[in-house]
């Protein structure tokens, strides 16, 4: 029995690709079926999304499954086989649960510490136990892969630091206000990326949005996209005194906000702190501003800067995760190894012999005056009777293993017994 | 109080900034010398009792915003310069630094004051005179002179952030010094006898 993984994502394989090969609804019912039927599958998986496609099968023979899996995904997507053969990695067993526990952590991701791939390995594994593709070998990896994603996140800060430039910006204005609800923002100019940071505060619970813009109806337009208020642009310094955030990005070619009109108005505000973030390149504001007490202002760069020490820290965090990985790994293989049908019929004859030596001693001992003949015939009754006992459960255990659900027969098994490993 | 504060507002980083203040107050009160352990009659009454009280609790907020005071002062300044190292992380907001340190001034000044107030009255009723000019009753008076600047600035001219916060650890290391200071390098505490 092999864990085996094969797939494909954003290192080995461009998008125009990936998205050829995306494996989801109506088309992934016949191609469970054929990796039963071709392939000599016993369990499987489909995870499928835009960086990722990856197929997680439970084989007893790898090799046939290794030709077979490529060739199913070739046909089942109406790709040819030769554009992305060679851009497939494969893992087989403990390098398979490794890679699994990695993908849901997020570790294997583009953004690492990204928090989707956690549900979409969810839904991935919700399919296919629906059409009852998966067995109790992919259940327990799957499940692991989640409780392992979700000990990642709580035991390490690796989806802590932003690391978009607006969620970077939230974050800051967080460690200046704390609580960001009932915060007002002002929008001075027009542009994508400050769109997009309203909508990110406006999760954030920000209440009023205020858009100021050199041409009066463009504001209006924006101020209606982003449920706002519009403002004529010479009212801004009467806006300043009331926005706890302004965000700017004017296509002016000067700066429009100066040291000492900020002065002025941090005193007018009493020392209100005030957030500038500055996306405009010719800058809009005077960087001498952010000397000021109380005042905080970002350009582009530092938010880069920002950004890129985010992602430092999160590097720093994946290491932490690596470990947590390893161990997690670790005690995965060990439940692997406890379903093994061999040596669990080994441990449960010689657990009986153990006993019936034991028994035997305590009964000869009370029985001094037999025989050599006498004590053989005691002694071939126990271990009869052992014997007889074990047969049953032995070919039926055997006949089971090579079923589905025979593992459950085997951990079963171990645990009415109380069995354990001597490792 | 520092209990009350962590099951208040979860955060248990403030007590990695309080607690050391803390138990550098105890270890230094502890080196004092044990020369006044017998007091005298005159001393023990309610006034003596409510002046040390009034104190121990005072200094206990003023503590606090001693140590909120310098998280403060270390978040503004990785803000400011924008290299965010670990700290940024694991420190609260300076909306909720300023607002505790706030807090936390507006129940240790009154304490402090009432403290003083009953200092100054066991000092009237024990030797007959309010002021001794003892170094520990001056640096007190400065003490106090400094935090009701302090809320003065907060109250009226709208002071915060980082000026406020550099006066509430001038004015706790000013309690400090009245504490020990005085007592351990010139020998002689704070009269009991």
């Amino acid at each position: 029995m092999v864990i085996l993984t094969v797939g494909l994502n954003h290192t080995t394989a461009p998008v125009e690709i990936r998205e050829r090969l995306h494996l989801s609804g109506t088309a992934l019912p016949p191609f469970f079926e054929r990796l039963v039927q071709e392939g000599g599958v016993n369990e499987r998986l489909v995870l499928s999304t835009c960086n990722r496609v990856e197929v997680y099968a439970v084989t007893e023979n790898p090799e046939h499954a290794q030709v077979t899996i490529p060739r199913l995904l070739a046909e089942g997507t109406r790709t040819p086989l030769a554009l992305f053969e060679d851009r497939l990695y494969w893992h087989r067993h403990d390098a398979a649960v490794r890679h699994a526990f990695r993908v849901a952590a997020s570790l294997d991701s583009l953004v690492l510490g990204e928090s989707q791939i956690l549900s979409q390995v969810k839904a991935a594994y919700e399919v296919a136990r629906a059409q009852g593709v998966t067995g109790p070998i992919l259940n327990t990896l799957m499940t692991r892969s989640l409780g392992v994603a979700k000990k990642v996140r709580t035991e390490t800060g690796i989806g802590e630091a932003a690391v978009s430039i607006p969620s970077a910006a939230i974050g800051l204005a967080k460690t200046i206000f704390g609580e960001l609800s009932g915060r007002t923002v002002l929008i001075l100019g027009a542009g994508e990326m400050a769109e997009v940071a309203v909508r990110h505060l406006r999760g954030e619970g920000v209440q009023a949005v205020v858009v100021a813009h050199r041409h009066f109806d463009r504001a209006v337009e924006m101020a209606a996209q982003l449920e706002g208020r519009a403002v004529r642009f010479d009212q801004i310094h009467q806006e300043l005194l009331q926005a706890d955030i302004v965000l700017s990005s004017t296509a002016a070619p000067h700066h429009i906000v100066h040291r000492a009109d900020v002065e002025e108005l941090i005193r007018l505000r009493r020392n209100r702190p005030l957030f500038l973030i500055d996306i405009a390149v010719p800058r809009d504001i005077d960087p001498a501003v952010n000397e000021i007490d109380n005042v905080y202002l970002y350009d582009i760069d530092d938010l880069e800067g920002v950004v890129a020490g985010h992602r430092l820290a999160r590097e720093r965090e994946a290491e932490q995760a690596e470990l947590l990985i390893d161990r997690e790994v670790a005690s995965f293989l060990r439940w692997l190894k406890s379903l093994e049908v061999v040596p669990t019929l080994v441990m449960l004859r010689r657990h009986l012999e153990e006993i019936r030596e034991a028994e035997l001693a305590k009964a000869l001992s009370r029985l001094p005056g037999l025989t050599p003949a006498q004590q053989d015939v005691v002694r071939t009754l126990a271990h009869g009777i052992i014997n007889k006992v074990l047969h049953h459960p032995t070919t039926e255990l055997k006949r089971q293993s090579v079923n589905r659900d025979g593992l459950l027969y085997v951990s079963a098994l171990r645990r009415l017994f109380g069995l354990q490993d001597d490792d | 109080m520092y209990l009350g504060l962590e099951l208040r507002f979860r955060r248990k980083v403030i007590g990695a900034f309080v607690l050391p203040i803390v138990l550098l107050t105890a270890l230094a009160a502890a080196s004092v010398p044990k020369g006044s352990a017998v007091l005298s009659p005159a001393f023990r009454n309610t006034w003596v009792w409510l002046h040390v009280t009034f104190v121990l609790l005072g200094s206990a907020a003023l503590a606090l915003t001693c140590g909120v005071g310098l998280m403060y002062l270390l978040q503004e300044r990785q803000l400011k310069s924008k290299s965010l190292g670990v700290m940024y992380y694991r420190l609260p907001s300076l909306d909720f630094l300023d607002g505790l340190g706030h807090r936390a001034l507006l129940v240790g000044f009154p304490l402090l004051t009432a403290g003083l107030i009953t200092g100054a009255i066991q000092s009237q009723a024990a030797r007959g005179q309010i002021l001794m000019w003892d170094p520990t009753q001056l640096l007190s008076l400065v003490t106090w002179v400094i935090y009701a600047g302090l809320l003065q600035a907060r109250l009226t001219a709208g002071w915060r952030g980082r000026k406020a916060a550099l006066l509430a650890i001038l004015g706790f290391s000013a309690v400090l010094a009245t504490f020990l200071g005085v007592s351990v390098l010139l020998g002689r505490p704070h009269t009991f006898n």
